[in-house]
């Protein structure tokens, strides 16, 4: 996939672990998360954080789309669950008081696909310690 | 600087943060005092024939339709095809301005500034085809995988405002050039620097996702700074988490700056008109490079505009016929380029901008077919104007046909090593570890060409 604007989130479910690159075509969303262009050696690559990842993770469908789906299941659990649930697949602990507070106060304005786009952006899910 | 230190912010660290620029040099600081803050770089892709806009040969005219002899020992072949008959350009050419500077009646509007351009007679490629020109002329490698000027611009001096990304490129709406955006990568240096590619006056994935409320992205976005922050809290050491709540405020920010920096309806029917908008011909490019002018304003460092996109037509690739190929790519783009010129001009702009008119490589003084002309990598032209620049100045001379570079001559690396200079950068010291070897946009070449700077 190299147009991720069309890209369905339903149509797949499986993670990739092999997939097909063009060596010399940058992949728009690989490439903001700065994956090196498949022309080049890259022996050793830094850690980038940059305002194209933050705009990629934060407005593209890819990550839209999963939210919602996730949003769908969060929603059929018992409403008091949900926080706790979803903290725990994302950070892999249980939520403070006051993050359960602020995720049900967004939720509650916004609905769980909200919450699920600011936790799938936050550091805490992308940087593992 | 230490090396193992340079290795580390090179390699580790530094890549991090959008706002660091070299890890050699602080942000904002150069080599030396620099004449040129910002610049727009006009890229007619695929050739842009010199013979029939700027070097004018005599000798073309006089011996047009006969065989193209350039004497013994010479071996002349063509990239695509075999050698035809010495070709006339088809339109008129005459000396403009005091300069006395050859010009082609095509380009009636751009001829008008000849004496504040210095022109760069004699420039030769080391190729002369389309991809590895191209690689050549942007990157200063013919290979791909290399950052392009624009993208170590930004790594070398950041960026000068805090609401819109350093370096963009306005590609030709009918398709991208030969190499697609490799032109405008960042090669080895961090993805930041790259070309942000602004197509149909759209940033990629800036826009608020149509189905997501204002508010629940202005909540959103405080909660996760909220949640970024305490976690960044926990290890003060690992800049990346700061770096990430930044990039977050920075994006938020690009959010709001950029619809306003690309309405060109902010900008007055006089204005639109002096660039040809609404004009069929001119519309485009017009457009864009009016847009070039309000980014570089709103404080973008480097733009780069295309004319022509990849593949057989619409661009600059005159292999069939320079009669009917090359006047709609000069109507296409004179008068904005001149219009471009003139506002900047009387906007102060040109007092820290370079605008610079470049091509990947010209065209054979001999025809292709009947009336086309071959690539040539031998000599082409290529002209700068504004910041630090002698105006009226024609630095090198191709031979009598105009199929090599021949005096004073103004290689790729020479080129960019002259850009960078302006910028206030030393060509030699701008160098990045890569992959074992000290890379510089210039290789191991590069000479300053003193002969159009003031």
């Amino acid at each position: 996939v190299v147009d991720y604007a069309s890209f369905d989130p339903k149509s797949v479910t499986r993670r990739g672990v092999y997939r097909f690159l063009f060596r010399t075509l940058p992949d728009p969303w690989m490439a903001a998360l700065d994956c090196p262009a498949g022309d080049q050696f890259a022996p050793l690559r830094g850690n980038a954080v940059t305002v194209q990842q933050a705009l990629a993770l934060w407005n593209s469908q890819l990550v839209r789309g999963a939210a919602r789906e996730w949003a769908v299941a969060l929603e059929r659990l018992p409403e008091a669950e949900r926080a706790s649930i979803a903290v725990r697949s994302v950070w892999g602990r249980e939520p403070t008081a006051s993050e359960r507070a602020k995720l049900n106060t967004h939720a509650a304005r916004h609905g769980w696909a909200e919450v699920a786009r600011v936790l799938f952006n936050s550091s805490e899910f992308l940087f593992i310690e | 600087m230490q090396r193992r230190t340079f290795l580390r912010h090179s390699l580790a660290g530094c890549a991090g943060l959008g706002l660091l620029a070299a890890p050699h040099l602080l942000a904002g600081t150069t080599h030396h005092a620099p004449r040129v803050k910002r610049i727009i770089q006009l890229f007619m892709n695929g050739g842009a024939s010199q013979c029939d806009l700027f070097d004018y040969k005599p000798l073309l005219t006089k011996r047009h339709g006969q065989a193209f002899n350039p004497g013994e020992g010479f071996r002349v072949e063509a990239a695509t095809s075999a050698p035809g008959k010495v070709l006339a350009p088809p339109f008129p050419m005459r000396q403009r301005g005091a300069s006395g500077r050859w010009v082609s009646d095509l380009l009636p509007h751009t001829t008008r500034h000849v004496d504040e351009f210095a022109f760069l007679m004699a420039m030769k490629s080391r190729t002369n085809v389309h991809g590895p020109a191209s690689y050549l002329m942007n990157t200063g490698f013919v290979l791909p995988g290399f950052p392009c000027m624009g993208a170590w611009v930004s790594y070398a001096l950041g960026r000068l405002a805090d609401n819109l990304p350093t370096f963009v490129v306005l590609p030709d709406p009918r398709g991208l050039p030969y190499n697609a955006t490799g032109n405008f990568g960042a090669g080895f240096l961090p993805v930041q620097h790259q070309g942000t590619i602004i197509e149909q006056n759209r940033i990629p994935f800036l826009e608020r996702p149509s189905d997501s409320p204002p508010d629940a992205e202005r909540h959103g976005l405080a909660l996760l700074g909220e949640l970024d922050r305490s976690f960044a809290a926990r290890d003060a050491e690992d800049s990346r988490l700061s770096a990430r709540v930044e990039a977050y405020a920075l994006a938020a920010r690009m959010q709001l700056a950029a619809p306003e920096a690309l309405d060109l309806s902010r900008e007055t029917s006089r204005t639109q008109a002096m660039y040809g908008i609404g004009d069929k011909a001119t519309d485009d490019f017009g457009r864009r490079c009016l847009t070039a002018r309000r980014l570089i304003e709103r404080g973008v460092r480097f733009v780069q505009v295309w004319s022509g996109a990849g593949g057989p037509s619409n661009n600059w690739d005159n292999h069939n016929s320079m009669v009917k190929e090359l006047p709609p790519m000069c109507a296409a783009t004179d008068r904005p380029t001149a219009a471009l010129f003139a506002d900047l001009k009387q906007r102060g702009l040109l007092d820290d901008t370079l605008l610079i008119w470049s091509t990947e490589f010209g065209r054979m003084p001999f025809a292709q077919g009947g009336e086309g002309r071959d690539h040539n990598g031998g000599t082409f032209v290529g002209w700068m104007a504004g910041a630090g620049i002698k105006g009226g100045v024609a630095h090198g001379e191709s031979d009598e046909w105009s199929w090599k570079a021949s005096k004073d001559v103004c290689t790729t690396y020479d080129f960019h090593a002259t850009v960078l200079h302006l910028l206030g950068l030393d060509h030699e010291k701008l160098s990045v570890r890569h992959d074992g070897a000290d890379r510089r946009l210039t290789d191991v070449h590069g000479h300053v060409i003193e002969a159009i700077l003031r």
